[in-house]
């Protein structure tokens, strides 16, 4: 009898997977569509790209999940854009700020809500009206992280219902260069119309094959209307590719792995050597996504916060290859590992406070050698001080673990040393550099702007603590603590000036968001700081190291 | 090395301090702690309170110029130097350098901004970003002094005193707002002048109060534009109205027809004049849950008209109080173009669409409003005797005239917006009072920052509220006082010309790319050169390798642009004789820290560790490899 029941329950389960693989079968393929060229904030991208922004910035997130199912980009874009579900009163638009609910009224524990419900709300349209007056008036310094927040709710209203009208899906092509692509109108007689409606019109039917074959139709069509000005097939091909693809997460993948294989290695040989392979495949597979996203953009990696942290990974990562290859010591590849596993995973969990588009650049870093210098040294001097960062955890928990022996292994604190020594280097030659670039843009050389002085700040205080090692007044354990400590300064010129601050002349970098998380990292790493030393004070014979 | 080997010099108590490493800790301590400072300020108030009271400070510099010694003296007290020595001097040289770079800078460079416009005359006046208060003196006597203000903010109690004239009056800076509201403030004059009305405007329902004069017959101050409603102030006397008359004046009724389409979940119209002109009729289409369910609604000359869509599709139906029918031609429960002509795709209402055609007789809108409701608008009249006479519109009340009584207030029906005439002078001239306003106002009221000014003398006060660019004259005498606030200018050596100005855009956008000003720059001795500055290409006169690399050149850089006039550019001018300084020293602490972490023969060995030694000893401060 429970044999039978338990085959049913088999039989069940059964069905349910073969139902389900039959649905994937038939479900829609959006390649062909989103690799038609729309153009778009102020670039030529394939829909693709499009479609996972819009999605994005709507929702928070690339997939979207509503009437109980989750929907690929492209699915989401084309159904808000034909208007074929109901959503206007599907909760999808993000609102999330905690303050912002409390203000508009609505639960503190709401995810996201109704674009009917949003623009019904009187409180938030009060709060976006004293918003644009204060940006009228010229006082954006006045706006309020309230206004800021309900701004940018309500530009997702905004861009929802810009997509539900379809006026921005402008993929017919200008033949002039730089001239204003167009939305496909209802009567117009673009000869490219009848394509279009027929792929909708195979969208709606859930056609996959008509609607692939009229996508790829309509693309050759749209190119023949202005061969000059249409993407090549394979710019278009290379960043959907570099879309789907996600290399950075892969990366990721591989560093955790890595990391984990050589954590666990110990005395096996064959498992360190497969760590250090796998590290390696996922360096490749990280330089591979930043060339790839250089030839997309057209220009090096270096203009936003995303690109940045996803460039001090590599940078962390290529440096603990270095430092194995010199000193022969694996601990350079964990804590590098871990720290550019830390940053990928960063950017891959905070999409909206560090968006991955790719988009023009603001006049002031275009055409410019000495930013790119400035710009990854400044960077690389990031990714050495994470290294050092990461190792230093790696020393102090040793303190918290056996004060007497970590303190007895010089090797590892010279280690510590000549990562510091490298970051000093790097970020002092980057600041000089930076100083190079903003003589040549803003023509002079230094002008005590909020990024330029906490760059100073972060490379006074790491030689601060190495002439106080030079003076006997710390040594060992001192400078792992400071080698935590001091890269609270780097977090603050890198991320607080751009997030917190938000004031100065790297205001092409600005954001918000994420101020609570980095505040609880910086005071859990601080408490971990104070345990070990509570730890190394606790087993020291004498207070002085000397 | 022992300590009495040393030269005496080395062995002063006053330059081992000078030379300790204590010093140069708690020297780099303070500056990190104050550049901390001075960014936090930045973000609460200013970059230029940051300059103020961190960067530009007499106690920061005075604390570089102590570090300088501090490295002049470390770097002194390894005397006789070795070749080990050689990483550590340049580094520490590099920063010594580097310094003095910046404070030559500082003392004898020029900066600031020129705005230059397309077809004028050479400039050579720079604007340099400090608020001064110039004040000129009966004989004349002329004088400019700081009136920048900081954090804190000055007030009557606790004013900032300026300056004192000649003949013994105390001028004192009182206050600073930024937001000080110049309105008109006629004075009343005896023959010459216009007409001027202090008008005073209440609603209730927004609790918003607002008032001012109007001029008539003046371009600039004869209008009150409220956003929902103008209010206009002529010479002559108010239209009489025909009361008798409920439709406004205008031409007769045609035969009309119209086709209207509008969605179900938009609220929006297309609308085709077919025959006679626009009916201005609105409409909307309720719909229901189900394809063909719903309601069709006209809106026309204040009246709904509603009809079943489901029983009306089809058919022609009169607008009842109208001669006009209407006819409701299409309908679709899910609308889409497809092949330039419009469909149903699904039989789902997921984008209703209706299409209805209005026929018969009626008054077309005027060509030049477009609309079918007729702005909200008021009109005073002054006639010549003195007279006031009003001639309103809106779109509740329809429209009235009538003489206006100063003191009683007019009911506007625009929502419920009272206007009372609290004040008319037959003849004044214009003026201006300045003073600060708590938030902006409707109207047309200009607003910027200023400075409250006081002058005072044998117990007599003259206080006045003097906007940023404006002058004003304090009768303190037979001639007044002129004072102006504004920027500071500076003569140049060198005048500019903007020959012209370019704007490129991201690719479909209105977003600038990059902006390019094309210059002529001559001096009085007649030499003259034209270049470009664009973005991260500034532009140098005198030109030529030496000139760059000395610093002693004018470096033009494109600063900001106008978006509303085109032919205007501001440029950016910077000298800075302390630049090559600068570079040399950058150079050369790279180097150095390069050298003492990567050369071994440049550093001192390893093997010699730095610890704790007898106080009195100078240690020799080299890193450890």
């Amino acid at each position: 009898m429970i044999r039978a029941r338990s085959s049913t329950a088999f039989l069940l389960v059964l069905f349910l997977a073969v139902a389900s693989a039959f649905a994937d079968a038939t479900k829609m393929d959006f390649t062909a569509f989103g690799d038609l060229a729309i153009q778009d904030g102020g670039r030529r991208k394939p829909v693709d790209t499009f479609a996972r922004e819009a999605a994005r910035k709507i929702t928070g997130g690339e997939s979207v999940k509503a009437f109980g199912k989750t929907w690929v980009p492209e699915d989401f874009l084309l159904s808000v854009m034909l208007g074929s579900r109901a959503w206007e009163t599907e909760p999808i638009i993000l609102a999330n700020h905690k303050d912002l609910l409390a203000a508009i009224g609505l639960p503190p524990e709401t995810k996201s809500a109704p674009a009917a419900d949003l623009a019904r709300n009187a409180k938030l349209q009060d709060l976006v009206a004293s918003a644009s007056e204060l940006r009228r008036a010229g006082k954006q310094d006045a706006l309020t992280r309230l206004q800021k927040e309900a701004e940018s709710l309500a530009g997702r209203i905004a861009l929802f219902r810009t997509i539900q009208s379809g006026a921005n899906f402008t993929i017919f092509p200008s033949r002039t260069p730089g001239g204003a692509w167009s939305a496909p109108t209802p009567g117009s007689d673009h000869a490219a119309l009848p394509l279009l409606t027929a792929m909708l019109g195979a969208y709606q039917e859930n056609n996959a094959f008509e609607f692939t074959k009229q996508a790829l139709a309509l693309r050759a069509a749209l190119r023949d209307t202005a061969p000059e000005t249409y993407p090549p097939d394979s710019r278009l091909h290379l960043e959907a590719w570099y879309n789907r693809t996600q290399p950075f997460d892969w990366a990721a993948g591989a560093y955790l792995i890595a990391l984990l294989l050589l954590c666990a290695a110990g005395r096996f040989r064959w498992m360190a050597t497969a760590g250090i392979a796998v590290a390696a495949f996922g360096l490749a597979v990280h330089v591979g996504g930043i060339a790839a996203r250089c030839i997309i953009a057209a220009r090096p990696p270096v203009t936003n916060m995303y690109e940045s942290v996803v460039w001090a990974s590599l940078g962390t990562v290529v440096c603990g290859f270095i430092f194995l290859a010199v000193y022969r010591a694996r601990i350079y590849l964990v804590c590098s590992l871990a720290g550019g596993f830390l940053c990928l995973l960063l950017v891959s969990l905070m999409p909206n406070a560090m968006p991955g588009e790719i988009n023009p650049l603001v006049p002031v870093l275009r055409d410019n050698f000495w930013l790119v210098v400035h710009v990854l040294t400044i960077v690389s001097s990031y990714a050495v001080f994470l290294l050092g960062w990461a190792l230093g955890h790696y020393i102090l928990w040793g303190y918290v673990r056996n004060p007497a022996a970590i303190d007895a292994d010089k090797r590892l604190h010279t280690w510590l040393y000549r990562v510091l020594q490298l970051g000093v280097l790097l970020l002092a030659a980057g600041t000089i550099l930076g100083g190079v670039w903003a003589n040549y843009s803003w023509g002079r050389f230094w002008g005590w702007d909020p990024k330029e002085t906490w760059a100073l700040i972060a490379l006074l205080s790491y030689i601060f603590v190495m002439h106080g090692r030079l003076a006997g007044w710390w040594n060992h354990f001192g400078m792992a603590v400071a080698s935590v400590l001091c890269f609270c300064a780097v977090l603050m010129t890198w991320y607080g000036v751009n997030f917190i601050l938000g004031k100065g002349l790297h205001s092409y970098g600005f954001g918000i968001g994420g101020e609570g998380y980095v505040t609880a990292f910086v005071i859990a790493d601080c408490t971990f700081v104070a345990l070990a030393a509570w730890r190394h004070l606790a087993c020291k014979p004498l207070p002085s190291q000397s | 090395m022992v300590a009495h080997d040393r030269p005496a010099w080395q062995r002063d108590p006053i330059f081992q301090f000078l030379a300790s490493l204590r010093l140069a800790m708690i020297l780099l301590f303070t500056l990190i702690v104050a550049c901390v400072f001075g960014t936090l300020y930045e973000t609460d108030f200013s970059a230029k309170v940051a300059r103020h009271y961190v960067y530009d400070a007499r106690w920061f510099n005075a604390w570089l110029v102590l570090l300088a010694v501090n490295l002049a003296c470390v770097a002194l007290s390894r005397w006789p130097w070795k070749k080990h020595h050689t990483a550590f001097l340049i580094a520490h040289l590099g920063i010594i350098i580097l310094l003095a770079g910046s404070l030559i800078g500082r003392i004898w460079g020029i900066e600031g901004t020129l705005t230059l416009r397309k077809g004028e005359a050479p400039n050579h006046v720079l604007t340099v970003d400090e608020r001064i208060l110039e004040i000129t003196e009966p004989g004349p006597r002329y004088r400019a002094v700081n009136a920048e203000v900081f954090k804190k903010l000055p007030t009557p109690e606790k004013p900032r005193h300026l300056t004192e004239t000649a003949d013994g009056w105390r001028i004192d800076l009182t206050g600073y707002s930024n937001l000080v509201e110049v309105a008109l403030d006629p004075k009343p004059a005896d023959r010459e002048g216009l007409p001027a009305i202090e008008l005073q405007l209440e609603t209730a329902m927004m609790s918003q109060r607002l008032g001012g004069w109007l001029m008539a017959g003046s371009e600039r101050h004869g209008t009150l534009d409220l956003g929902l409603a103008k209010i206009d102030f002529k010479r002559g006397t108010a239209p009489a109205i025909a009361k008798a008359d409920p439709a406004p004046a205008g031409p007769a009724p045609v035969r009309v027809e119209e086709v209207i389409f509008a969605f179900g979940k938009v609220a929006d119209q297309v609308s085709r004049s077919i025959v006679g002109g626009s009916t201005g009729a609105k409409l909307a289409l309720e719909h229901g849950d189900r394809a063909g369910q719903g309601t069709v609604v006209l809106r026309y000359a204040d009246r709904e008209h509603r009809f079943d869509l489901s029983s009306s599709l089809g058919k022609t139906l009169p607008l009842e109080g109208t001669a006009l029918e209407l006819y409701v031609e299409a309908y679709w429960p899910d609308f889409r173009i497809r092949d330039g002509k419009p469909e149903s795709v699904t039989a789902e209402p997921h984008n209703p669409a209706v299409q209805v055609r209005v026929r018969g007789e009626a008054v077309p809108l005027a060509e030049e409003h477009g609309e079918a409701e007729q702005p909200n608008a008021l009109t005073i009249y002054a006639s010549d005797s003195g007279d006031l006479s009003f001639h309103l519109r809106s779109r509740r009340l329809g429209e009235t005239s009538g003489p206006l009584k100063v003191g009683d207030p007019l009911l506007t029906g625009w929502a419920d917006w009272k206007v009372t005439a609290v004040s008319f002078m037959p003849r004044a001239m214009p003026g201006f009072k300045a003073a600060p306003a708590e938030s902006r106002r409707m109207g047309n009221f200009r607003y910027t920052e200023g400075i409250r000014v006081t002058a005072t003398k044998n117990g007599t006060t003259l206080d006045e509220w003097l906007p940023l660019g404006w002058q004003i004259g304090l009768p303190t005498g037979d001639e007044p006082l002129k004072l102006i606030y504004g920027y500071r200018q500076a003569a140049l050596p060198i005048a500019l010309r903007l020959l012209d100005f370019e704007v490129q855009r991201d690719e479909g956008t209105e977003t600038p790319a990059s902006f390019k000003s094309t210059i002529e720059v001559s001096t009085p001795t007649g030499k003259k050169a034209t270049g470009s500055a664009w973005m991260n290409h500034p532009f140098s006169f005198p030109s030529g390798l030496l000139h760059t690399w000395t610093g002693l050149t004018y470096k033009i850089s494109q600063a900001s642009w106008n978006p509303d006039n085109l032919g205007e550019s501001t440029v950016q001018i910077l000298r800075d004789p302390g630049w090559s300084l600068k570079w040399i020293g950058s150079l050369l602490l790279t180097f150095g820290i390069f050298a003492l972490f990567y050369i071994p023969s440049f550093r001192r060995k390893p093997g010699r560790k730095p610890g704790r030694r007898p106080e009195s000893v100078p240690k020799p401060t080299q890193p450890v490899p």
